[in-house]
């Protein structure tokens, strides 16, 4: 349900709104400018600065966030849009126990470099290995397209997916044998 | 088979984890924008809108009246110097008179909130008296009109090798001429530019994105009419260089500086995406006139060159960057007749500066290119053409160095064809493009480089490193040096180097960000010189240490100090390697012996002798060098193109590091590519119109190639364990193989960089055309 405080007198411009979201699981209730985005609220009223901004116009993919089960770039969400929303940012899905086997395949394939990406590209896996237990190449480069890199080549960020999906399908295994 | 000296290492060569890996990947790494001051200011710089006009008049009144605005600043706020050249004093800190390109600051604004920043940048009023633009090579190096008074050219390097030139053309079997031009190169950090400076101790404290915090600290001063040692540069962690953080973010931190030292509150300055793309350095644009004379045999027997560089509206670094294609514009090849020109020009156009390459992927492009033309007439094997041609130890290169140490570049070359399975691969390309039936032509592509280590002769007196160690009672260790983590891994590969050399392990270190306050002046952290000269810098600080730890080990052991070997976070007997005491209990004797155990370390980079009248000399102290394969594949009726695969060799004296150098080697194939085939900066009329990352195309997931690296390890007696760098190289030779594989696989040299898909269906399209015209004959 999209939206919920969009209406014409919230959008006079530099007008506050109350939103309510909840982020990583806990409840939160704010009040910000209407003309923020969800990086906006993020970064400058939460602290959670792990989602970065490269570009602010959707084109990057440093402040990919999941949004009720979604993949979203955060810049383009706008606070109007947030109420009512599901999110988690990088801050809470690196303390998940089923991102564990991500970072440590992040860092195990040294698949970070200046780390500006990274964080996104956490996101943007973790949705991937959500989504697809057993990634194929094409899947993999296809989930994570929307993240640029520009220190990588990417080849060991593919890496690390493959090997987190393996541990991670590992891990399932076992835990069904047992 | 490893030697008895290499088998002692323990850390280095070893396939270490990113130390700062974990905090980047969970996002607690602290980037600029990440910290956050009481009171703090945002900043807004205020651009020119026209590329070349005299300044009638400011007018900052509009502005000043908006609710939230602390200050609007022009030249004549500065408390310093309106200066902010690196090299060469012509470019103001704020434009006062004129304006000189596009994007050019004349003011910044400083208010309560971003938002407000932004608006009253926007009513900061100015009028100019526009002027007519160069905005060629060409209609610069005319100089019917100049850029500035003194005429347009920034720097003019000479080469002048052998015989009269003409006269050595004239004994040439075959002489080959061609015109090549090349685009911008945007860094594209994907961490925007960005500082605060915080007034701090009647001076200020300035944190930031930055690749050199020394030059960023001599800017400040400067600009703010301080000394050095009230400026302190604290670096934060850096989300990406290239180059493009070299000289410009002093340009930024400045007037960061400047609002926060009149304002007395922290100031933020952080560029969003589009003004990043629009005012800050790019690689310089390229108009490369080559002709080329080959002997019978086969041998590049006269070399003439003359390049004209886009340098933009100021100098910036224009005139170190075109010192090194004076140096690398013929490749790693012995060439007994050379002259060469290599001409920078003002133009009313963003200024270009440092990027990973210093001013050589270009002229290796058609350097390169010009091989690939005289190997596909003369029917001659490219890898035994550049094998006969190539520097090896003994021989000079065109500036007449003579190569005495650390040239692996033949066995590159060998290396480069086995491991791509060149010869099988061309094979197969050669049946599957004579198939007509298949809707794409597949080609290889070769290309050779060398690369000087180091600033060389024309930044000796830059080239310089410091460093910092404390080992602490309990046995944890502090480094600190002034070359800088943007990525690239130095903090890692300088802790294997310091863990080897004290014998304490890994993750006993811990890394401090560059603090000017605590190391000396370490020169800019480019040109690929980190692992040598930090790592040397920390050698010199860990050997002395190391001397005090052998001392307190040899006697608590009760043996000889030339007895006692250290490693993993033992010092032990070498006799008997159980008998030993740990580096902790170590550390922890020295503290109550009162041995002190904190030392620095300092290095400076081999002299070397050049002489910049005939360009002959030894430019730089030794050279790293590589080969690369690649493989690409285009679609006939389109024209669209992919490179598939990668093969590169490198010689980069002893790996630190084999997973970081092949991530190393992944990342600089990733940037050749979009260089090669994608990224195209479209300036029009001296306005740069692709201001975004959907017009202004980098390589995603789905661009990038299969990379294979190899390494060739001829170790440099003067590197850290043999040790030379790899940044730079990483990148070099791969427009230049691209680019030859797509013009083997199109059957035409292409004579501009991007190689964009319009052009190669252009391309096929007309040889289709006339291929059915030779039929219908």
């Amino acid at each position: 349900m999209p939206n919920r405080n969009f209406t014409a007198e919230n959008l006079k411009l530099k007008d506050s709104i109350d939103i309510c979201f909840k982020l990583n699981s806990r409840e939160v209730n704010i009040k910000v400018p209407c003309t923020y985005t969800l990086l906006d609220i993020l970064r400058y009223e939460l602290k959670h600065t792990g989602t970065k901004e490269g570009c602010g116009m959707g084109e990057c993919g440093a402040c990919t966030v999941i949004m009720d089960g979604g993949i979203v770039n955060a810049c383009l969400v706008l606070s109007t849009a947030v109420s009512g929303r599901d999110i988690w940012t990088i801050e809470g899905v690196s303390a998940k126990e089923d991102a564990k086997p991500i970072i440590d395949a992040f860092v195990a394939k040294t698949a970070t470099q200046c780390g500006f990406c990274t964080p996104g590209m956490v996101m943007a896996s973790y949705y991937l290995l959500s989504k697809y237990k057993d990634p194929t190449d094409e899947q993999i480069q296809e989930g994570l397209s929307g993240n640029l890199c520009r220190c990588t080549g990417y080849a060991k960020i593919i890496e690390a997916v493959k090997a987190a999906a393996r541990e991670l399908n590992g891990a399932k295994k076992e835990a069904r044998d047992a | 088979m490893l030697t008895k000296k290499q088998s002692l290492y323990s850390v280095v060569g070893k396939k270490v984890n990113r130390v700062d890996a974990y905090e980047k990947i969970v996002g607690g790494a602290r980037y600029v924008d990440d910290l956050a001051f009481e009171d703090m200011l945002f900043a807004k710089m205020v651009c020119s809108t026209i590329p070349s006009g005299r300044i009638k008049k400011i007018d900052k009144s509009r502005a000043l009246k908006l609710k939230g605005v602390a200050g609007v600043f022009t030249a004549e706020d500065i408390t310093g110097l309106n200066k902010i050249g690196c090299v060469v004093d012509d470019q103001p800190l704020l434009a006062k008179d004129a304006v000189r390109f596009a994007g050019e600051p004349f003011a910044v604004v400083a208010a309560e909130t971003r938002e407000i920043a932004e608006e009253a940048a926007g009513l900061v009023d100015i009028e100019y008296e526009p002027l007519e633009p160069v905005l060629t090579v060409d209609d610069s190096f005319s100089e019917k009109i100049k850029v500035h008074p003194k005429g347009n050219v920034v720097c003019h390097y000479k080469v002048r090798k052998g015989d009269n030139i003409d006269e050595a053309f004239g004994k040439s079997f075959k002489v080959y001429e061609k015109t090549f031009t090349i685009n911008y190169q945007e860094h594209l950090y994907l961490e925007t530019q960005g500082c605060v400076a915080l007034p701090e101790n009647e001076g200020i404290t300035v944190y930031g994105s930055f690749q050199c915090p020394f030059y960023v600290q001599g800017a400040v001063s400067t600009a703010l009419g301080l000394p050095l040692a009230k400026v302190r540069i604290l670096q934060c962690v850096v989300g990406g260089g290239f180059g493009g953080k070299e000289d410009v973010p002093s340009e930024y931190a400045a007037k960061a500086a400047l609002l926060a030292y009149v304002l007395k509150k922290p100031v933020k300055l952080i560029l969003d995406r589009a003004q990043d793309l629009m005012v800050s350095s790019k690689r310089h644009p390229m108009k490369m006139e080559y002709k080329v004379g080959v002997t019978k045999k086969g041998k590049i027997n006269a070399l003439k060159v003359r390049v004209l560089a886009d340098s933009g509206a100021y100098t910036t670094l224009s005139t170190v960057v075109l010192f090194r294609s004076s140096v690398h514009f013929g490749g790693p090849y012995v060439i007994p007749n050379v002259s060469g020109d290599i001409i920078g020009l003002y133009t009313n156009r963003v200024p270009c500066g440092a990027y990973r390459g210093f001013g050589t992927p270009q002229v290796i492009y058609a350097m390169e290119s010009m091989i690939n033309i005289i190997c596909n007439d003369l029917g001659l094997d490219p890898f035994e053409f550049r094998k006969a041609n190539a520097l090896k130890k003994g021989a000079a290169s065109i500036t007449s160095h003579k190569i005495k140490e650390s040239c692996g570049l033949i066995e590159t070359i060998d290396k480069a064809r086995k491991e791509s399975e060149y010869d099988r691969r061309k094979k197969e390309f050669d049946k599957w493009n004579a198939d007509k039936s298949k809707r794409t032509l597949k080609g290889l592509g070769v290309s050779s480089i060398f690369y000087g280590m180091n600033l060389g002769a024309k930044g000796w007196f830059y080239d310089k490193a410091g460093s910092h160690i404390q080992i602490c009672r309990d046995g944890s260790v502090t480094l600190c040096v002034g070359n800088v983590e943007m990525g690239q891994g130095a903090k890692t590969v300088l802790a294997q180097i310091a863990s080897e050399a004290l014998g304490c392990e890994i993750g006993a270190i811990n890394f401090t960000n560059v603090d000017t306050g605590i190391v000396p002046d370490s020169g800019p952290t480019v040109a690929s010189r980190t692992t040598v000269m930090s790592g040397n810098a920390l050698l010199d600080a860990a050997n002395k240490l190391r001397k005090k730890l052998v001392a307190a080990a040899a006697e608590s052991l009760k043996i000889k100090p030339n007895q006692v070997m250290a490693k993993l976070g033992k010092y032990y007997n070498i006799k008997d390697s159980h008998q030993f005491v740990s580096f902790k209990d170590l550390a922890g004797k020295c503290y109550l012996d009162n041995v002190g155990l904190s030392e620095m370390g300092y290095y400076v980079s081999p002299k070397v002798e050049y002489d910049l009248q005939s360009g002959q000399g030894e430019p730089y102290y030794v050279y790293s060098y590589a080969t690369a394969v690649s493989e690409v594949e285009i679609d006939k009726k389109t024209g669209e193109l992919r490179v598939n695969k990668m093969t590169c060799a490198h010689d980069i004296g002893r790996v630190i590091n084999p997973m970081l150098a092949s991530a190393q080697v992944e990342g600089g194939v990733a940037q050749g590519v979009g260089y090669a085939i994608m990224e195209n900066m479209v300036s029009e009329k001296g306005h740069i119109k692709t201001l975004g990352l959907s017009t202004y195309v980098i390589p995603t997931t789905k661009d990038c190639p299969e990379v294979k690296s190899v390494f060739v390890e001829d170790k440099s007696k003067d590197g850290p364990y043999g040790a030379k760098g790899l940044g730079e190289p990483s990148l070099m030779p791969v427009v230049a193989s691209v680019v030859n594989a797509v013009s083997n696989a199109a059957g035409h040299q292409f004579e501009h960089v991007p190689v964009l898909p319009e052009r190669v269906w252009e391309v096929l399209s007309e040889k289709n055309s006339s291929e059915d015209e030779s039929e219908v004959k």
